[in-house]
């Protein structure tokens, strides 16, 4: 498993994603740091962040997952790994493993990095609001695990059609009625209940829609 | 010696459509073995059944004398080269890069040594740095066989492999599968609309049609009684009234 994980990595040149992250968080920095100096908000730095990272770890996620999982079926390379000598069940999980691994690291460092980033500007500029207590902590962890499995529902939807538009539109989609029902801030991603429940249904979702899968041909 | 490829009574359906009626087929060890259908007989189906691609509704297949399992791991399979349906790759990849992920696959990163070679067998030699979603079809074309050469495999199975290629390429290409036969013992499994390339290089031929296989023969015995073999193959598909 660990060397199908390997060959992965290496296949997709996912070091580079790297450099994307990195730029990501750039961009998500200066937009909290907008908000925070502009805004008339109660809202402290850490909350602000993780309004931020959330949706783009959804996206994120969901990129992979093409890249990774639904773009061997779109261009038809599916064929020739199944004539490899190996457990066709093992190559697909180690591709989920990916998805789930790069998206989970990517999430909690960028919500560590921001919180570092933010911290320090609040020791030079104290108009920067920032709180942080480990109970905090706790539920921005659990919480992020839990939006990475919520994002395997996009997963699940790709895998039906072997669409990658399907994915993305779904992944969006979650986006869209996560961070937008609330209001203001009180955003249905913030809400630990809601990403539990997505996040149970997209491993269920994912798990099953990958049994059926095996079950049937595959017909790319 | 185990046959190359053994196959019995395999039935495959799509919904209430047969595409596959109790197909036998032998595949003798070093042979050639040449499958000759219209679009839509069944042969590509048949070969994606081979490595378990497609699930059979009924019927045993067996290569190099072990038996197929069509969701668990074959090792069988490191030792089998193949051209499924149309030459895939990783794009973003070069040639060689694509030809090391396959040895990966295969668990033989030891094959790695021989990409270089390869790449000048199939006369790729000058384009190893290039990603391969630059390359035209018939360049995908000797890649692919290139691909399915790597690890000195005991069984090739080709679908079309000569398709998109140009004359000189389909030239090497039938030069290079008779000496890999001859010299190495390979079995062949090769489909291919071009009668005219399959009469150069086959020891047996099968006939197949809307799903049935109508004739398994040898390529001697076909010249024998019959003029040619496209004269033989419109008579064994056309000439029992079942296309009329």
């Amino acid at each position: 498993m660990i060397d199908l994980i390997k060959i992965d990595i290496c296949k997709y040149k996912l070091k580079k994603q790297f450099l994307y992250f990195l730029i990501a968080n750039i961009i998500m920095a200066l937009a909290i740091f907008g908000i925070l100096s502009v805004g008339d908000l109660t809202d402290s730095a850490p909350v602000i962040i993780d309004i931020f990272v959330k949706p783009v770890f959804i996206v994120w996620e969901a990129v992979l997952i093409c890249m990774v999982v639904i773009d061997e079926f779109k261009n038809k390379t599916v064929l020739m790994l199944y004539t490899y000598p190996l457990d066709k069940k093992k190559l697909i999980i180690a591709k989920v493993i990916v998805v789930i691994s790069f998206s989970l690291a990517g999430i909690i460092m960028s919500q560590i990095l921001l919180n570092v980033v933010f911290y320090g500007l609040h020791q030079i500029l104290p108009a920067i609001s920032y709180h942080l207590v480990w109970q905090q902590v706790i539920a921005y962890l659990f919480s992020s695990i839990m939006v990475i499995l919520l994002g395997l529902i996009p997963l699940a939807v790709g895998l039906v059609s072997y669409s990658t538009i399907g994915t993305m539109v779904t992944s969006i989609a979650i986006v869209s009625v996560g961070s937008t029902s609330g209001l203001g801030f009180d955003n249905l991603l913030s809400q630990i209940g809601f990403v539990c429940v997505l996040g149970v249904i997209g491993i269920v979702a994912a798990f099953i829609t990958i049994q059926k899968m095996f079950k049937r041909d595959i017909i790319v | 010696m185990d046959n190359a490829i053994e196959i019995k009574g395999l039935t495959k359906k799509f919904g209430d459509k047969t595409v596959l009626k109790n197909v036998n087929m032998t595949v003798k060890p070093r042979e050639i073995y040449a499958f000759l259908g219209a679009n839509g007989a069944g042969k590509t189906t048949l070969m994606k059944l081979l490595f378990g691609i497609l699930k059979a509704d009924e019927g045993q297949i067996s290569l190099l004398g072990k038996s197929i399992n069509p969701t668990g791991s074959n090792p069988v399979f490191r030792k089998i080269g193949n051209i499924i349906e149309t030459p895939v790759f990783y794009n973003g990849l070069s040639a060689t890069e694509n030809l090391q992920v396959h040895c990966d696959y295969l668990g033989t990163p030891q094959y790695k040594q021989d990409i270089k070679d390869i790449l000048l067998l199939v006369g790729l030699s000058d384009t190893s740095g290039k990603q391969v979603g630059e390359f035209s079809l018939g360049m995908k074309q000797r890649l692919a066989l290139g691909r399915a050469l790597i690890g000195k495999p005991d069984l090739l199975v080709l679908d079309e492999p000569i398709n998109g290629l140009d004359p000189m390429g389909i030239s090497d290409t039938r030069d290079l599968l008779l000496s890999i036969n001859r010299e190495m013992g390979t079995a062949i499994l090769i489909s291919s609309h071009i009668i005219s390339e399959i009469d150069k290089i086959a020891d047996t031929v099968g006939i197949i049609d809307t799903g049935e296989m109508l004739e398994e023969k040898a390529l001697k015995e076909i010249k024998n009684n019959t003029d040619s073999l496209e004269t033989y193959f419109k008579q064994v598909v056309y000439g029992g009234g079942r296309h009329d």
